[in-house]
């Protein structure tokens, strides 16, 4: 079968014009301006399949958004390639930007002043969406995200998580076969990001189609993604099952421990990392878990425990941490 | 091609809408138009008294009428600002417009003619009103009158896509404001808005014919008010045809290597 998206030693370098604070810096800057390279993105290399969703994953400025943008034909590579669908994307052939669509955090497609329900048939027709098709799609959406009311009302009016709402199906109205999410849920409360992200998960099981998301809510990566790509400056650090991201970066795990006596003083089991009122919470190497559980369960009198990893946002920030020693090297 | 009509009838459609939302902003755009026309129409009717009633062959109702279908003319080749392009480049606004399979140059072309139209409902009572104050004096020429539809049509193409090609310019350079300054006083001077060409020295004429903001302003005007014969007026359309010929060859040469320029900031 045909990859979705393949990606081949890509990289983007920016030039940005740079100079020092002050009106003497900037005079300078008006006869000779210092130019530097920026390498955005360096020689990455991945491939995903069709239907697959893949969490792309990095601190700000590691290069994910600048890889989206390449990918959704908004930026020109400077070097490698990159294919979606069998497409070009810095070619922005029509074909190929049918069948895809690009939502970010900020994302304006519809217009301010009107209700939504107009750019959508705006966007019938840019689309070259059949009327009945159309029809049957914008009321699976307005069910599925609850839109009833909202594509009623000007865009403006709305909150920012109707809004993101409202894009979002606009954004999906022509049933793209590959997603690129940056940051789909920015800004939104927690009930909203969870029905957000319900309604990624059921398009991608109804249509089977193909997912690149970058988020900085882990809760959006181990809802939606079995695999993640970690980049950071603007290189892969890993690639792989999001359970293999934990094992392989994970050291430690977290034994959490109700004792009957909460006196009791556990730190000779391990690093006391966090104690209320009812358990205590200690930090063990991996390979030590099953010796000091078996010793604890024989030496103190406890209620309650359970072996945990470790929040994945710790371990994504044991992956970066990594990845700046490197860059430092 | 009729997909990229339907396309622009849509847009057409939204801008309609979109400009229904803000009447306050339409009158005031449309009060300004009117403003600048007015003030050019009692400058030049003064100096026209002043001289005994005619200057460089327009009398003082020639010059009402001049300015009255000026306003008219106007409203329908006015394009979009350069310095409206430079924000959405410089603001990564055009990411949007560049993800979706149409070309962004007709996607504006339609949401430009909604905003005229909705412009132009309340443009006419205001000519009347215009005429009433400054009674002009017309000659009126059918086929002139025919005429002066493509002739319209092809300036208003011609303005847009002239526009946008030096518009281009922001995805190199993202600041453009000096590139529309140049312009602006360059077509304020030679594209008959400030005066009739026929006002101005033989060379300055001459010079306004070789470039193209005679033909993306005066030369509709020329047509409507009866002031041109059939060979002008075929002349005219040669260079407008040349000019959107040559625009449009320079889009076409100069888009793709734009969008390579593009940072794509923000969302």
């Amino acid at each position: 079968m045909e990859l979705a998206i393949e990606v081949k030693e890509l990289s983007k370098t920016y030039r940005v014009s740079e100079r020092s604070a002050g009106l003497v810096a900037a005079l300078k800057g008006l006869v000779r301006r210092q130019k530097k390279d920026v390498r955005a993105v360096r020689s990455i290399n991945f491939q995903v399949e069709p239907g697959e969703v893949v969490g792309f994953l990095g601190p700000n400025g590691a290069g994910k958004t600048t890889t989206l943008k390449m990918l959704s034909g908004l930026l020109y590579p400077t070097g490698g390639e990159a294919r979606v669908l069998g497409h070009l994307p810095h070619k922005r052939e029509n074909d190929y930007l049918r069948q895809i669509t690009l939502v970010t955090g900020q994302r304006n497609q519809l217009v301010w002043d009107i209700p939504a329900i107009d750019s959508y048939e705006l966007f019938k027709a840019v689309y070259d969406l059949e009327p009945q098709a159309f029809k049957r799609t914008m009321d699976e959406f307005v069910e599925l995200l609850e839109l009833q009311e909202l594509i009623k009302k000007p865009v403006r009016n709305l909150s920012l998580g109707e809004r993101m709402k409202v894009e979002i199906a606009g954004a999906l109205m022509h049933r793209p076969r590959v997603l690129f999410l940056d940051e789909p849920t920015l800004g939104l409360d927690v009930t909203m990001q969870r029905r957000i992200r319900r309604f990624f998960t059921e398009y991608n099981q109804r249509e089977g189609a193909t997912v690149l998301l970058t988020s900085h809510y882990m809760a959006d990566v181990v809802a939606l993604c079995k695999r993640v790509i970690v980049i950071h400056h603007g290189r892969i650090l890993f690639d792989g099952d999001l359970s293999a991201l934990v094992q392989k970066f994970t050291t430690h795990k977290r034994l959490q421990v109700k004792p009957e006596d909460l006196t009791a003083d556990l730190s000779s089991y391990g690093e006391v990392v966090a104690k209320d009122s009812g358990s205590v919470s200690l930090r063990v190497p991996r390979e030590q878990v099953p010796r000091v559980t078996a010793r604890l369960l024989a030496e103190v009198p406890i209620i309650d425990l359970s072996v945990e990893d470790p929040p994945i946002e710790d371990v994504i920030e044991t992956v970066f941490a990594g990845g700046d020693d490197e860059a430092d090297a | 091609m009729r997909r990229t009509l339907r396309i622009l009838l849509a847009e057409y459609k939204i801008a309609v809408l979109a400009t229904f939302q803000y009447r306050v902003q339409m009158g005031l755009e449309l009060l300004g138009l009117l403003f600048e026309g007015v003030v050019y129409l009692v400058v030049w009717t003064t100096i026209a008294r002043a001289r005994g009633g005619e200057v460089s062959g327009y009398t003082v109702g020639e010059f009402a009428a001049y300015f009255i279908a000026w306003t008219f003319v106007r409203n329908i080749t006015t394009g979009w600002s350069l310095s409206w392009m430079e924000e959405r480049i410089r603001r990564g606004e055009f990411n949007a417009l560049l993800t979706r399979p149409i070309h962004p140059y007709f996607t504006d072309m339609g949401r430009m003619l909604g905003h005229k139209t909705t412009s132009g409902i309340t443009l006419i009572p205001t000519m009347l009103l215009m005429a009433l104050a400054f009674p002009p004096e017309v000659t009126v020429v059918p086929w002139a009158l025919v005429a002066v539809v493509p002739a319209l049509a092809l300036a208003f193409l011609l303005r847009y896509t002239a526009l946008y090609v030096t518009a281009l310019a922001g995805f190199w350079t993202t600041r453009i404001g000096p590139v529309f300054e140049l312009w602006f006083l360059t077509e304020f001077f030679l594209s008959g808005r400030v005066a009739p060409l026929a006002v101005l020295p033989i060379w300055a004429q001459q010079l306004a014919s070789a470039l193209p903001f005679r033909w993306m302003f005066s030369f509709p005007l020329e047509l409507l008010l009866g002031r041109l014969s059939p060979l002008q007026a075929g002349q005219g359309f040669l260079m407008q045809a040349v000019w959107l010929a040559v625009a449009a060859l320079l889009m076409r040469a100069i888009w793709r290597s734009a969008v390579r320029q593009y940072g794509a900031v923000g969302g």
